[in-house]
């Protein structure tokens, strides 16, 4: 009996069969202008030879599964034969949910996964649950932890006491990668080159070139500097997707600091760009969001528990989703928790090797528990209880 | 002292606008329900003449399973394909007999910021009504 291991997130898919490894698959469909009449699925866009103005075909929206012909079709694919060749009869699933996820898409995924493909099990969990499993795994001592999952759509932060979450003090930020990509293609656009088609493109950009500001307006004042003086400033050379396949920052000493370049690319200046884009998931009012950041939003959390759990809590800061890879992103945080925390209580913020696959790897130790098959609701289960036992079981 | 470049803005008083309030906010909306885009262009296979139905190759899988898959397919294109605004209406409606107070997907947004001045409190009350209000709190 294997266990597929699928967090099934609004951007990438964390899959992989509990006694292998995990791959990181785009988990939506793309179209491309010049490749007319095909759909690309996951990663089929490694086929595409000209990716410029790729548009996106998401399952997701604001973070919730609400197009299953997509979806249907990205599974079709990682479970078939050029994928995963899910044998279903003989294999569990452990599959990822937003949390608070609503009722209905419950229901479905239960008649997708038990009706029509017909897995033998299935365990349907948050992320975050999984991310919490694989910390208390590594910290055997600790009994809570809360953990920051800032990924595409939104970022949650969610205290997690004795593997159970702390449905009441869980906040939600509405700030995630995609905002961040879609503002970052706003402002290139007003201010220098028109890139509102390139998604992908400028999604490359953001994951090359940002980071979190320590200190932001001391940031600002270097980014105004002129000539040597600007270290803040690079100059992105853009793919041209013949020559050059994937964009790349230009060599300090390669730049030329006033005047044009004579070669013939394409060229992004670059410089409060990169840390002013990241600096929204710590304040969304810049861009009029009326929300809390994420260091405030973590203080805010603990200090709706009981006291008594408070320190336990700071001492146990997980960070995961793709977004707290941004340099600097865990010193920031540190430090502005560090700062809206009495001294007496110890803070402690960390960031997991792959914050992107952390809970993947809570999900392969899931699947290798004892108590495994007390978890989960098997097919026959559900056949003769429908919804309401996935309900009962199931913590979501 | 370096010269001020002349600003690029019109300063020609026809050209300016001053926005109320409530014209203000639908800008703000506007720009963030913008920033929720998936895509910018249209779909590039929009338009185009529909294929008609492909000849069966040799390798395609005639009979495990697809025909149970057609049906199944019609179904769910009926059934499954809400949108997002669709599923938070009907969300209260599905479950009269949880708890209200009980944390929900509608009430478990981040808290407006707490530190505000007395000038800016005018602002910060009206702004937080919007909000509840494009969120669907």
């Amino acid at each position: 009996m294997a266990t597929l291991v699928l967090d099934n997130g609004a951007y990438n898919a964390k899959i992989g069969y509990s006694h292998n490894s995990v791959s990181v698959i785009p988990n939506c469909q793309f179209r491309s202008k010049t490749a007319r009449l095909k759909t690309f699925t996951a990663n089929q866009i490694d086929e595409i030879k000209d990716p410029s103005g790729l548009f996106y075909i998401l399952p997701f929206q604001k973070g919730y599964l609400v197009n299953w012909d997509v979806q249907r079709q990205v599974w079709d694919y990682l479970f078939g034969k050029e994928m995963y060749q899910v044998d279903f009869v003989d294999t569990n699933i452990i599959i990822t949910e937003p949390y608070f996820n609503f009722t209905s898409i419950q229901e479905s995924m239960n008649e997708i996964l038990f009706e029509e493909y017909q897995f033998q099990a299935v365990l349907r969990v948050n992320a975050g649950g999984l991310s919490a499993h694989r910390y208390f795994r590594d910290n055997p001592s600790e009994l809570c932890c809360i953990i920051v999952d800032s990924g595409y759509s939104f970022t949650h932060i969610v205290p997690y006491c004795r593997s159970k979450k702390k449905k009441e003090a869980i906040i939600r930020i509405n700030v995630g990668g995609k905002l961040l990509t879609n503002h970052l293609k706003e402002i290139i656009s007003y201010r220098q080159l028109h890139v509102m088609d390139e998604t992908h493109v400028i999604n490359q950009v953001k994951e090359d070139v940002c980071y979190v500001s320590q200190d932001f307006y001391k940031d600002m004042d270097i980014a105004k500097l002129k000539g040597e003086e600007n270290t803040v400033m690079v100059d992105y050379v853009l793919p041209d997707f013949s020559t050059i396949k994937k964009g790349f920052c230009k060599p300090r000493e390669e730049m030329v600091l006033s005047g044009k370049y004579k070669s013939g690319e394409q060229i992004l200046r670059l410089a409060n760009e990169r840390f002013a884009v990241p600096e929204i998931l710590f304040n969304p009012s810049d861009i009029g969001i009326q929300e809390m950041g994420i260091p405030e939003a973590i203080v805010y959390s603990i200090q709706n528990l009981p006291e008594e759990m408070q320190p336990h809590f700071f001492k146990n800061i997980v960070l995961t989703g793709g977004n707290t890879l941004f340099p600097g992103f865990r010193d920031r945080v540190y430090s502005e928790v560090r700062c809206l925390t009495p001294t007496d209580y110890e803070v402690s913020v960390v960031l997991p090797e792959n914050p992107i696959t952390y809970s993947w790897e809570g999900g392969k130790l899931i699947s290798e528990n004892d108590d495994f098959e007390d978890m989960v609701v098997t097919r026959e289960d559900y056949e003769e209880n429908g919804h309401c036992i996935c309900e009962e079981k199931f913590d979501i | 002292m370096v010269e001020k470049k002349p600003s690029v803005r019109s300063q020609d008083p026809g050209q300016r606008r001053v926005l109320d309030r409530a014209a203000r906010q639908r800008r703000i909306n506007r720009q963030l329900e913008a920033l929720e885009n998936d895509n910018f262009q249209d779909d590039p296979h929009a338009g185009l003449p529909q294929l008609g139905k492909r000849l069966p190759q040799f390798d395609d899988d005639a009979d495990t399973g697809k025909k149970k898959k057609k049906t199944r397919g019609d179904h769910f294109k009926l059934r499954f394909r809400k949108n997002f605004q669709a599923l938070l209406e009907e969300q209260p409606v599905q479950a009269p007999q949880t708890d209200p107070s009980a944390p929900s997907v509608q009430c478990v947004a981040s808290p407006l910021l707490i530190l505000v001045s007395a000038a800016e409190l005018d602002t910060v009350l009206f702004d937080a009504l919007a909000h509840t209000k494009r969120h669907g709190v």
